[in-house]
């Protein structure tokens, strides 16, 4: 079953029941919310840095040393989000791999890994395409050129590495497969990949493989409006990992979008930044101000993240949430869209683009773009609805209809405030 | 929800755990702890001498070798490891140069290349204790300088002495006296 069939179907099944019933319970998570047992993965990274720098720093011709010193900082970065330790890691694998003279494919591995967390996605192409003509670890190295492929727009190449494969009973395989379902707007069948890859990671025993899974599989039952079960993969990932913020920011999500219920939502974020500082906590909230009418806190948290962003550390990550948020600074969002454009050429980037043209008046190149780029080339319901808005803009009554129709069954997804644009579409 | 770091992040991490090993923890089964040997299992690495793979094999011809029977690497790695040799090591930069086993280039490339742990049935268990070598090796033995030795060392262990010592002479923590006799990694 297809993306499209699912929101029809999930659109019959809300039509039947228009009150929504409350799914979380606060008592189910009020134990992820109060830990006071320490962070684990935080203590342990914090101790791995403190002890390869001081290594390093008595053998500064080590690149081992280097390598250890920015996979703790890749995992302080995962844990606390300060970018920070994001930027020193990888200075610390550019400089490694300088000193091996990009000859070691898993240290030009772990710099693209770093790069894709960067949202530099050409860098790490260049340094996966070092890595595969070296050879060392070659499947590795041909996963990751997929998922770069796919963020790149290259869904040819993914694709065509991906039916390449003759050993495809793997993890690694089956995410990746789930990945393409998505891509192709069959959300039933990324979940069903999902699952099987879960199969796999309970055999392995793989405590970060089953985390990473659960987690997916709530945001993706999330996607098909399987609220019961999205909150039941949330619940599982946070019984392993009860520092897993992820998870509980998903549960956050399905209490503010689904039960409509703004003030415990807001609780939970609170309770997250204080451990995390992810700049996205301050879109969440200032989502959440606004759906409660507090214009004053909306602007404040949308302040916030802007002034976190516009951090040269933060490099492009954030581009595509600053283009819709420049509304009132037209050019400066058309610019940031063409370099996203640049950065990654995908139907969801040119979507940008084209908004940020209709923003400054540019409505038959936003027109074209549109038509010629996104339409009936990306399931994401936040690219079908700047669509939308383009089509409404050029009196295209047809398109705009139909797009409705699809966005009508992911509001979940999009959240309340979306709901009533698509609605006014 | 947004999910703009999220989906790709996570995939890329576990690109990196290709071959990882399973650990065999969780006890909820009472009945069976022992391995799960069920599926179909592929060789994913080999290291017979320390760090010889690690340092010999180049690295387009890792991933065939890691997968190569032994019975087939010396055929196939062998003119592969006598390069690095000649590349790396000194003692080996002039024709006719050997080691304290009396092997030229291309011979120890060939013996190095099949990548076992030789074991003598006859003599004493060891990596080199002076007089044996290559019979097998003990805990204690202090295997990669005698790697070194005969990769650097020249005909009588005596060449670029720089090279052939890693200055680790023991084990950092003393080993059990029971099985599996390793001293414990914390």
């Amino acid at each position: 079953m297809n993306r499209l069939s699912i929101i029809l179907l999930s659109v019959l099944a809300m039509a039947c029941h228009s009150k929504k019933e409350t799914i979380t319970n606060p008592a189910d998570y009020a134990v992820f919310l109060e830990i006071n047992s320490e962070n684990e993965k935080l203590k342990l990274a914090e101790k791995e840095l403190a002890f390869w720098s001081e290594k390093f720093e008595k053998s500064p011709n080590q690149t081992p040393y280097l390598i250890k010193m920015a996979a703790a900082n890749n995992a302080l970065f995962e844990q606390k989000g300060d970018i920070n330790n994001l930027v020193s890691a990888e200075n610390q694998l550019i400089r490694a791999n300088e000193m091996a003279g990009s000859k070691s494919a898993s240290q030009l591995r772990a710099l693209a890994k770093t790069h894709i967390t960067q949202h530099k996605f050409r860098e790490a192409l260049s340094a996966l395409q070092k890595a595969d003509s070296l050879g060392e670890g070659k499947l590795a190295t041909q996963m990751m050129l997929f998922d770069v492929n796919m963020e790149l727009g290259n869904y040819d190449k993914a694709e065509a590495f991906l039916t390449g494969q003759r050993e495809t009973e793997t993890f690694n395989y089956l995410i990746r497969l789930a990945k393409w379902h998505d891509y192709e707007g069959d959300t039933q069948g990324a979940i069903d990949q999902l699952q099987r890859a879960l199969q796999k990671a309970d055999e392995m025993k793989s405590e970060p493989l089953k985390l990473w899974t659960y987690s997916n599989l709530g945001d993706y039952y999330g996607h098909v409006g399987n609220i019961e079960k999205s909150y039941e993969y949330y619940l599982k990932t946070l019984a392993i990992d009860p520092h897993y913020d992820y998870a509980l920011k998903g549960i956050a999500w399905i209490v503010f979008s689904y039960e409509r219920n703004p003030e415990e939502a807001e609780r939970i974020i609170k309770v997250l930044q204080k451990r995390h500082e992810a700049p996205d906590y301050q879109l969440l909230l200032a989502e959440i101000a606004e759906f409660r009418g507090n214009e004053e806190a909306k602007a404040r948290h949308i302040n916030n993240f802007l002034a976190t962003v516009s951090s040269p550390s933060y490099g492009d990550m954030y581009n595509a949430y600053l283009v819709t948020l420049l509304e009132n600074e037209p050019e400066k969002a058309l610019e940031l869209a063409k370099k996203e454009v640049i950065n990654r050429p995908t139907p969801q980037s040119y979507q940008l683009l084209s908004y940020a043209s209709m923003l400054n008046g540019r409505g038959e190149e936003a027109l074209k773009l549109a038509d010629q780029y996104v339409n009936g080339k990306t399931f994401e319901p936040v690219s079908l609805y700047q669509l939308a808005t383009v089509y409404k803009k050029s009196g295209r009554g047809k398109e705009v209809e139909e797009l409705k129709k699809e966005l009508m069954g992911a509001y979940f997804e999009v959240g309340p405030l979306m709901e009533k644009e698509i609605e006014k579409l | 929800m947004k999910k703009l770091v999220r989906n790709i992040l996570g995939l890329a991490l576990l690109g990196t755990f290709a071959l990882t090993s399973c650990d065999n923890d969780n006890g909820m089964d009472p009945v069976d702890n022992g391995p799960d040997f069920s599926g179909t299992f592929a060789t994913a690495d080999q290291m017979g001498r320390p760090a010889i793979n690690t340092v010999f094999v180049p690295s387009d011809m890792k991933d065939n070798f890691n997968v190569t029977p032994p019975s087939q690497q010396g055929g196939m790695y062998a003119t592969a490891f006598a390069a690095g040799l000649k590349a790396l090591s000194p003692a080996y930069a002039n024709d006719g140069d050997k080691n304290a086993l009396g092997l030229d280039a291309t011979t120890f490339g060939s013996v190095l290349a099949t990548d076992v742990l030789t074991v003598s049935t006859t003599a004493p268990t060891t990596f080199y204790d002076g007089t044996n070598v290559l019979t097998g090796r003990n805990l204690a033995d202090d295997v990669i300088t005698v790697e070194l030795l005969l990769i650097f060392g020249g005909e009588d262990f005596t060449e670029n002495p720089n090279l052939s010592d890693d200055n680790v002479d023991a084990n950092d923590k003393a080993f059990s006296s029971s099985f599996p006799y390793l001293a414990s990694p914390w």
